[in-house]
């Protein structure tokens, strides 16, 4: 009688490591620190936004960001103004420059994120530039409070 | 007599007892969730004040049972706050400022007024977005920012 052997841990059907579920959290971590880094510099821009109880949530369909950002003078007197697009500082007539090709490109609105802390006289050049532009409005961004509708 | 195995391999074997293997699943459902809530923390807890810039032009533009309120909006004298001033009415603080625009609303549709805030450029610009704001909390839809009358 011959008995046949029953291979019941046969080479090939060893237990094999299955890697997606590695790969998986790999790629949950590479994403978590891509955004959790994004947001820390969003906030290092340090610009405190006016806050508001009301205000339209939605985003224009064509948008132009000014970022007035606020820094103290070595001395820690009054607050000085930088003019911001796209994280590069502009000078007025590179502004206005924006503005006309804004304007020339059929039109958009300009979001203008400044500093609470900040002068009227940091935002006018960009409003002035805004209007001799011919744009018709521009956006004033804030942060939305408690207790807003 | 022997069965024949029906494990042909440790997958097979693991499926059949088990099912399929959640784990992928989860993790990408992680990551969507993931993604959606910082996506929600960016764009997050801003939004927008719209203010119009009007050219004053011969045409005037505005309707004739429209009412036209220009807010001057000039420093404080010493530790003073910001002073509002509305027409003829007296200089007056932003808490005064709300109150007469309550009391105009209640007087004219906010539908029917435009605001005109002329702000000094020695003005906190947050006491500017604070006029803007109290317009819009009244419903008054048309706001703008005009350059404060000469001196």
């Amino acid at each position: 009688m011959r008995l046949r052997t029953l291979h019941t841990h046969s080479r090939s059907s060893g237990a094999s490591l299955n890697v997606t579920p590695l790969i998986d959290v790999v790629m949950v971590l590479i994403i978590f620190y891509l955004l959790v880094g994004r947001m820390a510099s969003d906030r290092a821009a340090g610009v405190a936004l006016p806050e508001s109880r009301v205000g339209i949530g939605e985003q224009a369909a064509r948008t132009l960001e000014v970022v007035v950002a606020a820094s103290a003078d070595s001395s820690g007197g009054a607050l000085s103004s930088t003019i911001l697009i796209d994280n590069l500082p502009r000078t007025q007539a590179q502004l206005e420059e924006e503005f006309a090709a804004l304007s020339r490109a059929g039109g958009g609105t300009v979001q203008i994120r400044a500093d609470r802390r900040l002068p009227y006289a940091a935002v006018a050049p960009i409003v002035e530039a805004c209007r001799r532009a011919g744009l018709p409005s521009v956006r004033l961004v804030t942060q939305r409070v408690e207790g807003s509708q | 007599m022997t069965k024949l195995s029906h494990r042909r391999n440790a997958q097979a074997s693991y499926d059949e007892h088990h099912g399929p293997n959640m784990t992928p699943m989860v993790d990408v459902v992680m990551v969507i969730l993931i993604f959606f809530m910082a996506s929600t923390a960016l764009v997050g807890p801003e939004w927008f004040l719209r203010s119009a810039l009007p050219v004053v032009g011969p045409g005037g533009g505005v309707q004739d049972d429209t009412r036209r309120v220009r807010i001057e909006l000039a420093p404080g004298t010493g530790d003073q706050a910001t002073q509002a001033r509305v027409a003829d009415a007296e200089p007056m603080t932003m808490d005064r400022l709300a109150d007469y625009m309550d009391a105009l609303v209640k007087v004219t549709p906010p539908t029917k007024v435009v605001a005109l805030i002329a702000p000094d450029p020695r003005v906190p610009y947050d006491d500017v977005v604070r006029v803007h704001e109290l317009c819009a909390r009244l419903g008054i839809q048309r706001v703008g920012i005009v350059e404060p009358a000469a001196k």
